[in-house]
């Protein structure tokens, strides 16, 4: 009996053994496998939101500007507020004009070793002080410039003052002129394009604008600094026209667009003037009032009219010669009916039409 | 067959039983059988440890690539039709471009074609802290609108040349909107 349960134990011994085998030379080493791995990723993850964290924890402040007192040069200032040093990986400067008229030469990017004054890369501590990047880039007038810094870690930072205007040299906010200039008769459905081109710093260079029937006159605003200009006119389709500036001393202007069908902007009103009731062969005046609203001196013809057959002493058409801008003309009428009855009378003025006045002629 | 012949061959037949198979043999036999089970359930269990942590192992490498993988879209030009798009790998692993899907904004993206891109330089390689830039073209309907450039890069390790798009879901899409 104790030699047969002796054997069988055996069996069962092996079995144990091949299990406790099979734990530690396969599931153990398994389970270490996957927790190193499992380690080695989180340890990537650790580091991903690492850098995730020191980027959003970079604090520049970055402005942009052309130096006056350096042949115009586009500099960029930056400063590091933050609590972590910044590495500045590269400078952008584009230039749109450039982009336009050269491709991709536009762009001018600074890194290591690009004639940027301090060179790039530039370890900027917390709370240095100030540097001033030169990029030795020209600001030309009426250039647009795109700034941007990158630093290492990911971040672009664009300074507030970009686009950066060629030839302005500091912020628009600095203009000390409005420059008002308003254009009449434009065609209505073209499109006109006005460039400003000066000397000293102006803004904005360009304008455009599409003329309807509502807004064939405007007046627009530069901001403008004291010096000579010149303003471009065209319609695109070859059609042009410029005008020299002098700021102060020529602080509005008005261009003529050359569109010959001016409509006129008047405001006529009537009234008759009598004492008592009218009546046939008697002599009365019909007055009216023309006032001219637009924007430029004009020549009126104004025409009375009636409804019946009135006799106008002195003819119904009357010519008014050089009506300046707001102001207001009165002219007269004399005229008498020779049959009773009720006649409405009215003006026209350069196609403008007056309010309509009813006389009542009566026999005793 | 009379009785006592009878129980005589019992007696017989029992002693021969009781003789047949040795204690030794038989526990030869099933400490074998235990053996090649035991050697069975080891081999077995052998090869799914050894598959289960090589597959463990190449998706974990794709996580992990994923995560070190980062990619910047410093700027984006375009002139005629053709896009420049200046990249900047800001991750901690070589990365391939894969795709560049462009579409006007606000429309719904276009599915994404694959195939490996080639950087300006001749190269396909963006090396980690490397800036590079990538040219594209487009079509000339497209011009003149807001675009969303969406470039998809997969990180070089896990990276498949004879099937680019493979792996996607553990590359970097890093968008930019450039305004017309």
């Amino acid at each position: 009996m104790h030699k047969k349960r002796s054997h069988k134990a055996v069996s069962n011994i092996i079995a144990a053994i091949i299990t406790i085998v099979i734990l530690f030379t396969i599931i153990v080493p398994l389970l270490l496998y996957i927790q190193n791995a499992n380690a080695l990723y989180n340890f990537a993850v650790l580091e991903r939101r690492n850098l995730d964290y020191y980027r959003s924890q970079e604090d520049l402040e970055v402005h942009a500007y052309e130096d006056l007192k350096d042949n115009n040069t586009i500099k960029v200032e930056a400063y590091n507020k933050g609590d972590i040093s910044v590495i500045i990986k590269r400078i952008w400067v584009i230039d749109r004009k450039d982009v336009n008229t050269k491709g991709i030469s536009g762009i001018y990017i600074f890194e290591y070793n690009k004639n940027c004054t301090p060179d790039l890369p530039y370890l900027l501590n917390p709370r240095q002080e100030v540097v001033t990047f030169n990029t030795n880039i020209k600001a030309i007038v009426g250039h647009v410039y795109d700034i941007k810094l990158v630093t290492e870690r990911g971040n672009i930072y664009i300074p507030k003052e970009s686009p950066l205007l060629g030839g302005h040299g500091g912020n628009p906010a600095t203009y000390a002129y409005s420059l008002i200039v308003t254009i009449v008769n434009m065609h209505p459905g073209t499109t006109y394009n006005f460039t400003l081109v000066g000397n000293v710093p102006y803004s904005p260079y360009t304008l455009i604008h599409k003329a309807t029937a509502s807004t064939r006159d405007i007046s627009m605003s530069f901001g403008v600094n004291a010096g000579e200009y010149i303003l471009y006119l065209s319609d695109g389709k070859g059609w042009n026209i410029q005008q020299n500036i002098l700021v102060p001393q020529t602080l509005a202007v008005v261009m003529d667009c050359e569109n010959s069908t001016i409509i006129s902007s008047l405001e006529v009103t009537i009234s008759v003037q009598s004492r008592g009731k009218i009546k046939p062969n008697d002599i009365f005046k019909i007055q009216a009032s023309i006032k001219n609203i637009g924007y430029e001196t004009i020549n009126v013809t104004a025409i009375l009219q009636t409804n019946s057959s009135w006799n106008i002493i002195q003819g119904a058409e009357q010519y008014i010669e050089g009506l300046e801008s707001m102001k207001e003309t009165t002219i007269y009428w004399d005229v008498n009916a020779t049959t009773p009855g009720t006649y409405d009378f009215w003006v026209i003025a350069d196609g403008v039409k007056s309010n309509v006045v009813t006389v009542e002629c009566r026999e005793k | 067959m009379s009785l006592s012949k009878l129980i005589k061959r019992k007696r017989k037949d029992k002693i021969f039983l009781k003789i047949g198979i040795s204690p030794i043999v038989s526990t030869i036999i099933l400490v074998s059988i235990t053996l090649l089970i035991g050697f069975i359930i080891m081999g077995f269990t052998m090869g799914w440890s050894l598959n289960s942590s090589r597959e463990y192992g190449l998706e974990i490498n794709k996580a992990i690539a994923q995560q070190k993988s980062n990619l910047l879209i410093e700027h984006v030009q375009i002139i005629n039709n053709n896009v420049y798009i200046y990249l900047y790998n800001i991750g901690k692993i070589p990365l391939r471009v894969v795709s560049v899907n462009i579409f006007k904004l606000g429309e719904t993206e276009p599915s994404p074609k694959y195939e490996l891109k080639t950087f300006i330089d001749g190269s396909t390689l963006l090396d980690i802290s490397e800036f590079k830039i990538l040219v594209t073209s487009i079509d000339s309907s497209l011009i003149g609108n807001s675009l969303v450039i969406k470039v998809y890069a997969i990180a070089s390790t896990i990276f498949d040349p004879f099937n680019p798009g493979k792996n996607i879901e553990w590359g970097v899409i890093v968008d930019y909107l450039y305004n017309a």
